[in-house]
C-alpha cells in the first residue's frame, strides 16, 4: 500500500521526477534495441545508447528541474483558465438579471461604502489621530482634578501656566511638551466682523507636534523672548481665503483683536494641532498670557513609557514643585489622559461617534447582505432545475458551488470598487452634517483605505457567495431533474431565518433612536428658567477709551461710556420689528457669572449650595420679560432703578427660600460689594434660572438694576422675538449699525446655543440611529414581504387543499400573516436582547433616560410588529383569492 | 562528420517533427536522425529539455499512452499555438538562411 494517496502524491508533485525517469528509460531502452539491432553486442549497445543520450547524474537533474518548472506552470495556467472559464459564466448568469443585479450592486456598494466612510472616520479619530501630527498615539494631555471648593469636584484640563512651567523642566518622561488654547475671536471690523478660532502656542507645541509647515515656519521655543513682536502661522485654509494664497504672505500683518501679528508661516491643509476641530490661525503666547490658568498641556511621551508610568510622573513632580499657581491648582492633582479625551478627561464626542458610525456601518452591511444572500437564494430557487441539469451533465458539485462563489465574490468586488465612489461622496457630508468645525481634510483614497475596502469586500463576498453555494450544496440537485419540480424547498428555513436577523438588527437600531428621541423629550422638558431659545444675545464693541484699560480712571470711564452708548442701542433696537422685548445685562445664564461680596442680616454666613453662586447680574428694566423668566413676587426694575436711586435688588426663588425660610424675602435688605455699603432692598422674587447647562444643582441667584452695580461689567444686550418668529440676524446687525456708527463689532448667538454642547450628543443620536434604523426597517419589510411572497407561491398546492378541505379565505390570510408575524416577533425579541447587551455604548450620552427604557423597547416592539403585520398584505391577499380547483391543476 | 546543431534550431526541428503525427521523445529523435542521414549531432538529452520547455510554453502537450509493444509512452502533439511557432520560425529561419547564404556566395572579394 503506497504511503501517500496518489491525490496528495501529485499535489505535492513527487511523481514528476519518477515520470521523467519512466520517459527516459523508455528512450534508452528502445534506443538499445535499435542498436543491438544494428548488430552491436549488449554491451557496447548500452555504452552507445548513453553516450548518445549524454547521459549523466547532472543531466538527468536538469531534466527533472525543467519538467517541474514545467508542471508548476501549466498547473497554474490551468487553474486560471477554469477560473476565467467560470468568471464569465457568472457574469454572464449576472447579466442575464440586469435588473436584480443592478440593485444587489447598489445595496452592496452603499452598504460597503458606509463601512468605508466608518472606517476613515474611525482610522482618522481613534487611531491615527490629528492630521500631520506624527504618532499621535504617544501624546497625552494632562488633566488637573480639584475637590471642594472654590470650584468643586472636577476635572478639567486646563493647566495654569506656572504648572506647565514646572511640568516641562521635569518631567523626565517626557520627550516634549508643549501648550496651547483656543478661542473664538472677531476677526475684521464693524458688521463684517466675524468669529474666527484662534489658537495659541507656546514655542514647544509644533516642535511637539512634528508638522512641517507648507510656507515659512513655526513658532520655535527661541521665539518666547520678553517683549518680541507677535507671531502667526495662517492655517491653510485662511492663507487660500484671506490671502489668495499669496506665498509672498510671510511678513505681511495679521490683526487679531487690536493687536498686529506678524505671519511667519502657514500649516498644512487639515492641520487642527492637537484636536480634531478647526482653528484658523495661530499666535504666539505672550507674557500676558504666561499669567492664565487656562492652557491644554500636551506631552510626548518617551519610547517605553506608558500612559499610567507619565501620569504618576506628572502627579510626582506636581507634589514636589511648588509654583507660583493659586493655592487650589497647587492642591489639586494631576492626570493624563489620550488626547483623544474631552476637556473632562472622557473619551470625546468625536470618538464616541466613531464608534457609533462603527457599529451602525456593521450592522447596515450585515442586513444588507441578509438581503443579498435572501435574493441570490430566491435566484437559486429559479435555477434549480437548471443547476440540477449542469450537474447531471457532469459538471459536478464542486463546479456548482464554485461557480456560486464566483458570481458572490464578482458582485463583491464590483461593488467595492463602487463603494470608494459612494464613500468619496458620503465622507464629506457625513464630516459636515455629524462633525462640528472637522479640522482634518476630507479623506483621500489611501493604502489604509483600499486595504479595509478589500478586506470588507472579501468578508462579504464570502457572506453573499458561500452561504447560498453551502445551500445549493447540500441540496439534492439531481432529485431536481428528476422529478421536474417548480423547485424544492431550497432555503425555506434558511430565508426566514435571515429576515429574523435583519428584524432583530432594525431592532438594535431603533432602540438606540428612540432612546435619543426620548431624551430630547427631556431635555424639552427641561425648565431652565428661561426660554433659551427665544433670546438672541448681541455683544458689541465700542471704540476704547485713551490708555484703556491700564490707565488710571479708564476701566470706570469705559464702563459709563459703554452704558451710555448700550442705553441709546437698546431704545433703536426696541422699535426694530419683530423685536418684542429688549433689555441689557451684564452677567448672564451660561455666558458670564459674577459673584461678590454679601452680609444679610442675622446670617453668619451665605450658604454654599452644591450648585454655586451667589451669583450677581445687574439687569434693565423688561430684562425678565426678555429672558421669560417668571416674577413669583413682588415686583421687577423699572426704569426708575437706576444709578442714585434707592438700592434694590430681586432675588431668585431658591435664595428667597435659603435665606429667608419664614418666606418673608420681600422687605428683607442685603448688604452687597462692601460690608459699609447701605443695605439694598428685596423687591421682588422671581424663578430660578439654570446658569451652567441642562443638568444643574439649585444656586442662590440675585439681579441688581443696571447702575448700581460695583466692580463688574461687560455689558450684553438682548432681544426677544415675538412668539413662532425669529429674528433675522442680518437685520439686527444692520439696525445696531446704524444706530451708532462707531460700533466696532458685533457678535449674536442665541442663548441657546450655549446648550449646543449638551444637546449635540443627542442630536447626533437622533440623526445616526434614526436615519440607519429607518433604513433597516425598509430593508427588513421588504424582507418579510419577499419570504411571505415566495413562501405562498410554493405552498399554493396546501393551500388550495386546506381550502378545498373548507378553510376560509380569511383562515388562509391569517396564515400568512401569522407567519410573518411569528419571524418578527423572534426578531423583536433577539434585538431587543442586543440592544439590553449593548446599551452601555450609548447610556452615558442620554439624558434623563435609562438604557433599557421600557416605553421605548415596547414602541420599538410594537412598530416592528405593525411591520409585520403590514409587509405580507399582498401575498396573503394572493393565498386568500387562491382557488383549490387551478391550485390543484397547477401541479 | 556530424554538425553541431545551431542553438535555438533544435525547437523548430521538434515541432516540425510533430507536424507528422504525435510521437514519443525516441520517436522524435529517430524521425530526426532518419531526416538528417545523421549529420546532425543532437544529444538526446538537449531533445528532452526542449519538449519541456515547450510544453511549458504551450507549443507542444503531452499525455501518457502506450506503445506498439505495449510500453507506457509520453506522447507529445503540437498545440495550434505550436502550429504558428513553427510557421513564423520556418519563415524567420529560411530568410536568415537566405541572407547568410547571399552574403558568403557574394563573388566580390573581400578586403
Amino acid at each position: 500500500m503506497p504511503l501517500l494517496r496518489p491525490g496528495i502524491r501529485k499535489l505535492l508533485r513527487l511523481d514528476n521526477g519518477r515520470e521523467v525517469d519512466d520517459e527516459i528509460a523508455l528512450h534508452l531502452e528502445l534506443r538499445l534495441d535499435a542498436l543491438m539491432r544494428q548488430g552491436l553486442s549488449r554491451h557496447d549497445a548500452a555504452q552507445e545508447a548513453k553516450r548518445l543520450f549524454a547521459a549523466s547524474d547532472a543531466t538527468m537533474q536538469a531534466l527533472r528541474s525543467t519538467a517541474q518548472a514545467r508542471d508548476t506552470s501549466m498547473h497554474f495556467r490551468e487553474r486560471w483558465e477554469w477560473v476565467l472559464q467560470d468568471t464569465r459564466y457568472a457574469a454572464r448568469r449576472l447579466l442575464r438579471e440586469p435588473l436584480v443585479t443592478g440593485f444587489m450592486l447598489l445595496t452592496l456598494s452603499l452598504g460597503i461604502g458606509a463601512n468605508v466612510t466608518a472606517f476613515s472616520l474611525v482610522d482618522r479619530i481613534l487611531v491615527r489621530g490629528p492630521e500631520h501630527v506624527t504618532a499621535a498615539d504617544e501624546l497625552s494631555r494632562v488633566y488637573i482634578r480639584t475637590e471642594g471648593p472654590p470650584l468643586g469636584d472636577r476635572t478639567m484640563a486646563w493647566i495654569p501656566y506656572p504648572i506647565y512651567d514646572g511640568l516641562r523642566q521635569q518631567v523626565r518622561g517626557a520627550s516634549a511638551m508643549g501648550a496651547y488654547r483656543v478661542t473664538d475671536v472677531m476677526i475684521g471690523k464693524g458688521a463684517d466682523a466675524r468669529p474666527q478660532r484662534i489658537g495659541a502656542a507656546d514655542g514647544g507645541f509644533f516642535p511637539m507636534l512634528g508638522a512641517r509647515p507648507v510656507l515659512g515656519r513655526f513658532f520655535t521655543p527661541a521665539d518666547e523672548i520678553e517683549g518680541s513682536t507677535p507671531l502667526a502661522v495662517l492655517s491653510e485654509a485662511v492663507w487660500r481665503n484671506s490671502f489668495g494664497a499669496d506665498p509672498a504672505v510671510i511678513g505681511k500683518p495679521y490683526v487679531v483683536g487690536d493687536v498686529i501679528h506678524t505671519i511667519v508661516g502657514v500649516a498644512p491643509a487639515g492641520f487642527s494641532g492637537a484636536a480634531l476641530t478647526r482653528v484658523d490661525a495661530w499666535t504666539l503666547i505672550t507674557a500676558q498670557a504666561k499669567k492664565s490658568n487656562n492652557w491644554f498641556v500636551i506631552v510626548r511621551r518617551r519610547p517605553g513609557v506608558d500612559l499610567p508610568a507619565l501620569a504618576a510622573e506628572v502627579e510626582a513632580v506636581h507634589r514636589r514643585t511648588p509654583t507660583t499657581a493659586q493655592k487650589w491648582a497647587q492642591e489639586a492633582k494631576l492626570l493624563a489622559a489620550p488626547i483623544s479625551y474631552d476637556e473632562t478627561a472622557r473619551p470625546s464626542l468625536e470618538s464616541v461617534l466613531a464608534g457609533w458610525l462603527g457599529a451602525i456601518s456593521v450592522i447596515i452591511l450585515l442586513i444588507t447582505s441578509a438581503n443579498l444572500v435572501n435574493l441570490q437564494l430566491a435566484r437559486l430557487a429559479r435555477r434549480q432545475q437548471e443547476l440540477g441539469v449542469r450537474v447531471a451533465l457532469g459538471a459536478g458539485r464542486g463546479r456548482v458551488v464554485r461557480l456560486l462563489i464566483l458570481e458572490g465574490v464578482l458582485l463583491a468586488m464590483i461593488a467595492g470598487a463602487g463603494s470608494l465612489l459612494v464613500a468619496q461622496v458620503t465622507e464629506p457630508i457625513i464630516r459636515r452634517v455629524l462633525f462640528l468645525d472637522a479640522g482634518w481634510s476630507a479623506t483621500v483614497v489611501n493604502g489604509q483605505v483600499l486595504l479595509a475596502v478589500g478586506v470588507i469586500t472579501l468578508l462579504t463576498a464570502i457572506v453573499i457567495g458561500v452561504i447560498p453555494a453551502w445551500r445549493a450544496g447540500n441540496t439534492a440537485l439531481t432529485a431536481a431533474v428528476i422529478s421536474g419540480a417548480r423547485g424544492s424547498r431550497s432555503g425555506s428555513r434558511l430565508r426566514p431565518a435571515l429576515t429574523v436577523v435583519q428584524a432583530a438588527l432594525s431592532v438594535l437600531l431603533l432602540v438606540g433612536a428612540g432612546l435619543f428621541l426620548r431624551s430630547l423629550a427631556e431635555v424639552r422638558a427641561v425648565d431652565l428658567g428661561m426660554d433659551a431659545e427665544q433670546v438672541l444675545v448681541a455683544d458689541v464693541q465700542f471704540p476704547k477709551v485713551p490708555g484703556y484699560p491700564f490707565a488710571p480712571g479708564a476701566l470706570q470711564e469705559q464702563a459709563l461710556r459703554d452704558r451710555a452708548r448700550h442705553r441709546q442701542l437698546l431704545e433703536a433696537v426696541r422699535r426694530e420689528p419683530g423685536v418684542e422685548h429688549a433689555a441689557l445685562a451684564i452677567g448672564l445664564p451660561f455666558l458670564s457669572s459674577f459673584g461678590v461680596g454679601m452680609w444679610v442680616a442675622g446670617l453668619d454666613s451665605i450658604p454654599q449650595l452644591p450648585g454655586g453662586g451667589p451669583y450677581i447680574a445687574a439687569v434693565s428694566t423688561d430684562y425678565f420679560s426678555a429672558m421669560g423668566t417668571a416674577l413669583r413676587r413682588g415686583r421687577v426694575f423699572t426704569d426708575q432703578d437706576r444709578e442714585g436711586s434707592e438700592p434694590v435688588v430681586v432675588v431668585g426663588e431658591t435664595m428667597a427660600a435659603r435665606l429667608w425660610p419664614k418666606g418673608d424675602a420681600l422687605a428683607q435688605c442685603i448688604t452687597l460689594f462692601e460690608q459699609t455699603a447701605p443695605c439694598m432692598r428685596v423687591v421682588g422674587v422671581v424663578a430660578d434660572v439654570h446658569q451652567s447647562g441642562l443638568q444643574e444643582e439649585a444656586s442662590l441667584q440675585y439681579y441688581v438694576p443696571i447702575g448700581q452695580e460695583r466692580g463688574f461689567s461687560g455689558m450684553s444686550l438682548i432681544l426677544r422675538s415675538a412668539e413662532g418668529s425669529t429674528l433675522s440676524w442680518p437685520a439686527v446687525r444692520s439696525a445696531i449699525a446704524r444706530a451708532d456708527a462707531s460700533v466696532e463689532a458685533i457678535d449674536l448667538k442665541l442663548l441657546a446655543s450655549s446648550l449646543d454642547g449638551e444637546m449635540r450628543p443627542i442630536r447626533l443620536g437622533i440623526l445616526t440611529f434614526g436615519w440607519s434604523g429607518a433604513l433597516a426597517l425598509v430593508v427588513a419589510a421588504l424582507g418579510l414581504y419577499s419570504v411571505m411572497a415566495y413562501t405562498v407561491a410554493w405552498r399554493t398546492r396546501e393551500i388550495g387543499i386546506r381550502m378545498a378541505l373548507g378553510a376560509t379565505e380569511r383562515s388562509v390570510a391569517r396564515l400568512v400573516v401569522g407567519t410573518s408575524a411569528g419571524l418578527a416577533a423572534v426578531g423583536i425579541v433577539i434585538g431587543l436582547g442586543l440592544a439590553y447587551a449593548g446599551r452601555t455604548m450609548i447610556e452615558a450620552h442620554l439624558f434623563n433616560v435609562s438604557g433599557r427604557d421600557p416605553v421605548v423597547f415596547g414602541a420599538v416592539a410594537a412598530v416592528i410588529l405593525g411591520v409585520a403585520l403590514l409587509a405580507p398584505w399582498l401575498p396573503a391577499r394572493h393565498a386568500a383569492r387562491i382557488r383549490p380547483t387551478e391550485a390543484l391543476r397547477a401541479e | 562528420m556530424a554538425l553541431p546543431v545551431v542553438k535555438g534550431t533544435l525547437d523548430v526541428l521538434v515541432l516540425k517533427a510533430l507536424t507528422w503525427q504525435p510521437m514519443h521523445g525516441f520517436e522524435v529523435t529517430a524521425w530526426l536522425e532518419a531526416r538528417s542521414g545523421r549529420r546532425l549531432a543532437l544529444e538526446d538529452a538537449a531533445l528532452y529539455q526542449s519538449l519541456y520547455r515547450m510544453e511549458k510554453k504551450g507549443l507542444v502537450k503531452a499525455e501518457w499512452g502506450v506503445t506498439e509493444h505495449n510500453r507506457r509512452a509520453r506522447y507529445y502533439q503540437l498545440t495550434p499555438a505550436g502550429r504558428e511557432q513553427l510557421r513564423q520560425q520556418v519563415s524567420d529561419w529560411l530568410q536568415y538562411a537566405d541572407t547568410v547564404t547571399a552574403i558568403l556566395t557574394d563573388p566580390s572579394p573581400a578586403r
